[in-house]
This record gives C-alpha cells, structure tokens and sequence, in this order.
C-alpha cells in the first residue's frame, strides 16, 4: 500500500498536530521548550516492517509498547537506539544519563505514552471511534525480537504506519520512530477519514 | 469470571495489594480506596469514598494532572513517572527516607475502566518508589565519587606518563626476563614503534641487531640472577622498525621489590648516533693527530704530495724520514697506555725541535712518525738523523724514567733531477728504518712484561 501524496501530508498535519499536544505537555513538564517534529510518514506491509527498520535503528533498541483495542485496534510503538533513549531522558531530567535505569526507564515510558495517545486519540476523534490502550510497556532488546512479537499469529494482513520522530530540545535533536501497526481495515478507515479532511 | 473470584480479586486489591490502588465511577468520584492507601496517607476509605478524587486531594488540581484523568475517560492509559512527577498524591514517605523526601516518591498509572466500547470509571495505581529512587541517588553519588577518584588517579597518571614523555632521552623498565614493562613516547620515536606494539615484547629479541642480541641477554640475564654487577653506564646498537641501526648511550639502575630481589632495569637511554657521526665526520676531515698535536696520516700526505709538486717546480731537494718508536707494545703492556702516550707526546716533541716549523712532521700510525723536510740547503740526512738520536739520549738522560726512550730511524732523499712519487719515498725510508730496527731486533724480544727491570734500554746509551 502506497501513500498518496496528499494522503502523506494530510497525515503528517494530522500527525504533527497531535504531536504538539504532547510536546506542550513534556515542555510544562520539564520547563524546557520541548519540539517534536515530523519528518517523514509512510506505510510498509508488516513484512517490510523488519528490513526497513533494520536500516534505521542499530543494535539495542528501547521500545514503548502499548497496545489499543476498541474499533480501531493494534499495537503501537515508540522506538528509539539506546544512545538515543539515554540522551532524550538526559535531556528532559537535566541529568547526565548513560545507562537506563528503572525510573530513566519510567521518563521514557511517559514520552512514549503521551505520542502513542496523542497520536492515536487524534486518530480515534477522526474516526469518531473509541480507542482504549493498555497500560504502556517498556522494552530493551533487539529489534528483531521486538519486531517478531508484532508478526507471529496474527491472521489479519497488516500494516505499519511509520513515523519519523524529531525530539528538539535545548539545541540537541534526537531522532526516533514510532509504530502503528493496524489491520488493513482500520488502516482504510483511517486513510478514508483522512482524505476527507483535505 | 465466577462472581467468586471477582470478589476475592477485589478484596485481594482492597487488602493485600502493596500498592495504592483507588478506583473512580465516570464522575471521577472515588469508589475503592484500599489499604495500603488507608494506611500510608492516613486517610480512612470512609473519608473518601464517594467524594470526587479532586476534590479530596486538590494537590492533584494544582500540579495540573485532573487532565490525566479527564484523557484517562477518553480511554487512554497513562504513566507518570517519578522522575518527571515526584508524586500524585502527598502522602508521608516511610520513616527511613524522611532525610530524602518530604513526600512518598511515586509512579503512578491511571487507567481506563472499560466495560464493552464505554469507559465507565479510572483506576488509579500508586507504587511508592521512594526507596528505589533513594537507591538510584546513593548509587549515582558512589558512581560519582568513583568516577572522580579514577579521575584523580588517571590525572596523576597522565602528569607521570607526561613527565616521562617530554624527557628528551628513551626511558625503558624491563623485567626480569627482559621484557618491556615500560617505554616512554621518546623511545617509541627512536625506535620507530607504537607503544602497545612494544610493551610486553622481549628487548633483546626485537629492538637489537641479531648479532648482538643473544649476548647481551646472556649478560642481562646475569645481572638479573645477581651473578654479576650491572653496568651503570655502556653505549650499544639498537635496531629499529625499520632496520636502521641506532647508537644509545644508556645509564642503569636496578629495579627491587621491598625484599630487595631484583625485579628488572631502568634505563635512560640517549640517542648518541648523530653525536657518533659528526665525531666521525669531523675526525675524517681533521689533519691532525689528536694526542701529539702533528699532522695525522691525512694531513701529512695531503700537505707533502702539494709539497712535493711544489718541489718538483722550484727543483729543490727534500729528505722524508720515517720514525718508529721502539717498544711501543711493551710499553704499553707493561707500563700502561698512559706511560705510551707519553712516549708518544715526547717522540713528537723530540721531532718538533730537530726539524723546521715549515717541514712537515707527523704521526702516521701507532707509533710510526713521518717527516718531510722541505728545505734542506742548509743540513743534510745524516745531520738530522744524529740530532734525532742526540735529542732522545738527551731527554733519557733528563728523565731518567722507567725505560728509554729509543727511536728506530731511517729517510730518503727526494731530488727534482730524479723525482719520486710519496709512497715511494715513504717506502725508500721505512726500510731503511726496518733495518735499523732489525739490528736492535735481539734486545727487542726482550721487550715483555716480565723483563720490565731488566729492560735493556736503560743502560743503552746509544739509540
């Protein structure tokens, strides 16, 4: 499934809207203009998910996991390298952070929550459908492990929406990526309502 | 699931659950409140229940999170982490942390109560983190404190590696078995290497010429075993990466454990090679000797073949005399090379004042003296060759010293009417002088270390 391009920057708008909603809610957090940006959306069969994200992230990830169920229902992630990870909670707790501990581990839930809701809230007000996510969940692994607790045993042919994530705060940018994984359904829906709001 | 078990799940969340749990209807008014909350915010379950949350804790109002409640009836989950949120609700920590925390430190989750599509009510769960966190601060103060003190120990051991750096000469700790425990940037310079390239490999196998290598460990090995005394000072070859060889001037010291068993050397050593080549250079250009002040083999022949030209020209005579000091060996065997270095010194001055300041008078050998007299129109050979014997009775009998000295002499007449190359005129008066040295020949033998007092030359008054 291909994107349109007016399909694309429809739902970067979309996308960088809710986005603003949580980096408001991290800037008052933390007292630091927090700016999340949105380079790059597109969508890759489950399949390609793997390869594609294997060119992107290296080694050991850190991963925010939340699934969502309602009618519109899978899983969505906030992937970042684990350099990354330690440098965007450095930069949010003012803290020289270069292992992961629990309550690091705890901040970086929090920020993968609120883009996972944020994105996904705006998402369900579009499809005026209700959405309820399961408490977010925490993971450092390799991709592929994470990547192919996605895949096994599902029936239904899914796809991702992937998100280029830009986290610009004091002068550093951190760069990540989110994850919605979504059966074709939904995915429908969601392009449908999308293309009504152009 | 059986009604039982969601009664005993409920009361097993009302009792025994370590964690803070309270439940909310979709009003946000609180209809759970377990024990643990009870007990660690002192507030009783009667006190709350059916009271909206946000009005019985205003904290929470205040630190703007009634909107995580108000997302969390939209459906979505929430965590708020300690570190970002310190805590929701204020409540005392334990006794233990109260130096730490005014308040319990907290992570909190705000869920959803969904039955079917609706959310019908929030479940708020509380973990007191409070010991965690204190933990993490302790951990990151020790971590901090280790950090600095292998900071400390890296900055003293950084200033020692500099100090050993800027030292103008190679420094080198070897171990027992000569390997190298220690070099510093100066020896790697000279030698042409890395240092991790160098350390731990063996001296004497890879930094010297092979032919000198076996041996010189053999005598490390000696000092090591304490079999023999080490030398303070030497100078040796080295062998560099790329082949070239290097002169080093080395100065040693012993290296003990508090036992006072040897554990290896330290050495400074400079780099003495181009030191070495200009002595050598400037030794090859010099015409003089440096021990008698005369001309040196060089000097004499540069300067006597110009004379000899010159001669030819003007069609004047010279006479070339050869020299040789007899007894030289035993001399220097039984006497010592200082006692044949004077013997040396007097034979020039001896010859100095029986020829002109314009002939050329010098030390071709050991203890050979050549002499080209250029201006003979007033003396001849024979004159000289007395005034020779004449000046060397004179000083034995001056001196009065342990031996005599006796000088074997013989020349050769150069003419311009019948001239002759320098090497034939050297040759002409060597053996002239051989012959008269031949004649002393028997009283030579007697030239050896155990005749020192019976030395025949001192009764000799005619040589």
């Amino acid at each position: 499934m291909i994107l349109t391009e007016r399909q694309r920057d429809s739902l970067r708008e979309v996308i960088n809207i809710a986005f603003g909603r949580a980096a408001s809610s991290l800037s008052e957090l933390t007292g630091h203009r927090i700016i999340i940006d949105v380079p790059q959306v597109s969508i890759y069969s489950i399949g390609e998910l793997t390869p594609t994200l294997e060119g992107m992230v290296k080694d050991e990830i850190a991963t925010v996991h939340q699934i969502f169920t309602g009618r519109l229902s899978g899983d969505a992630l906030l992937i970042l390298d684990y350099k990354g990870a330690a440098a965007l909670t450095g930069l949010l707790t003012d803290e020289d952070i270069d292992a992961i501990d629990v309550s690091t581990k705890e901040v970086l839930i929090e920020v993968g929550n609120k883009l996972l809701n944020a994105c996904l809230g705006t998402f369900g007000n579009m499809l005026q459908v209700h959405i309820t996510f399961s408490v977010p969940k925490f993971h450092l692994s390799e991709l592929n492990d994470m990547l192919n607790t996605l895949v096994i045993g599902k029936e239904e042919l899914r796809y991702a929406l992937l998100i280029a994530t830009e986290f610009k705060i004091k002068n550093s940018e951190i760069g990540g990526y989110l994850v919605i994984v979504l059966g074709v359904g939904s995915l429908d829906r969601l392009l449908e309502a999308i293309e009504k709001l152009g | 699931m059986d009604i039982i078990y969601k009664e005993a799940l409920s009361n097993w969340i009302e009792v025994f659950l370590s964690r803070g749990v309270f439940v909310t209807d979709e009003n946000l008014k609180v209809i759970l409140w377990n024990r643990w909350l009870e007990e660690r915010s002192g507030i009783p379950s009667e006190k709350v229940l059916g009271k909206r949350v946000l009005d019985v804790f205003p904290a929470i109002r205040e630190k703007k999170a009634d909107r995580y409640y108000y997302q969390a009836l939209h459906g979505e989950a929430i965590l708020l982490a300690q570190r970002l949120h310190k805590f929701l609700l204020p409540m005392p920590p334990k006794k233990d942390y109260s130096c730490y925390f005014t308040n319990m430190q907290q992570t909190v989750q705000i869920a959803p109560l969904v039955s079917g599509w609706d959310v019908v009510g929030t479940v708020t769960m509380i973990e007191d983190v409070t010991e965690r966190i204190v933990g993490e601060i302790l951990l990151k103060k020790e971590a901090e404190a280790a950090r600095r003190a292998e900071q400390m120990v890296k900055k003293e051991r950084d200033l020692a590696q500099h100090y050993l750096d800027i030292a103008g000469v190679m420094l080198l700790v070897l171990d027992r078995n000569g390997n190298i425990s220690l070099i510093n940037r100066k020896g790697c310079e000279i030698l042409g290497y890395n240092n991790e390239e160098l350390i731990g490999k063996n001296w004497f196998e890879v930094c010297l010429p092979e032919e000198d290598g076996e041996k010189i460990k053999g005598v490390f090995i000696s000092i090591m075993e304490g079999r023999i005394e080490g030398y303070r000072q030497f100078e040796n070859r080295v062998k560099t990466r790329s082949g070239e060889m290097r002169i080093i001037s080395w100065n040693n010291t012993l290296l003990r454990d508090e036992s006072g068993q040897i554990t290896g050397t330290l050495s400074s050593g400079e780099d003495i090679t181009e030191k070495k080549r200009l002595e050598e250079a400037l030794k090859a250009m010099s015409i003089t000797d440096e021990l008698t002040g005369l001309y040196n083999r060089r000097g004499f022949i540069t300067l006597s073949e110009r004379q000899l030209k010159i001669a030819e020209r003007a069609r004047n005579k010279m006479l070339l005399f050869f020299i040789d000091l007899d007894g030289m060996k035993w001399i220097n065997d039984t006497l010592g090379h200082k006692a044949g270095d004077e013997a040396l010194i007097a034979t020039a001055q001896i010859l100095r004042e029986t020829f002109r300041e314009s002939d050329i008078v010098a030390r071709v050998g050991g203890d050979e003296f050549v002499v080209l007299a250029v201006d003979t129109r007033m003396t001849s050979a024979d004159k000289l060759y007395r005034r020779i014997k004449e000046k060397v009775k004179k000083y034995n009998s001056e001196r009065n010293g342990p031996y005599n000295l006796s000088l074997s002499v013989g020349y050769s007449h150069f003419g311009p009417d019948k001239p002759k190359r320098l090497d034939e005129l050297m040759e002409e008066a060597d053996r002239m002088m051989y012959e008269e040295k031949k004649g002393k020949k028997g009283e030579e033998s007697l030239f050896s270390p155990g005749h020192a007092e019976h030395n025949p030359y001192r009764s000799q008054q005619d040589v």
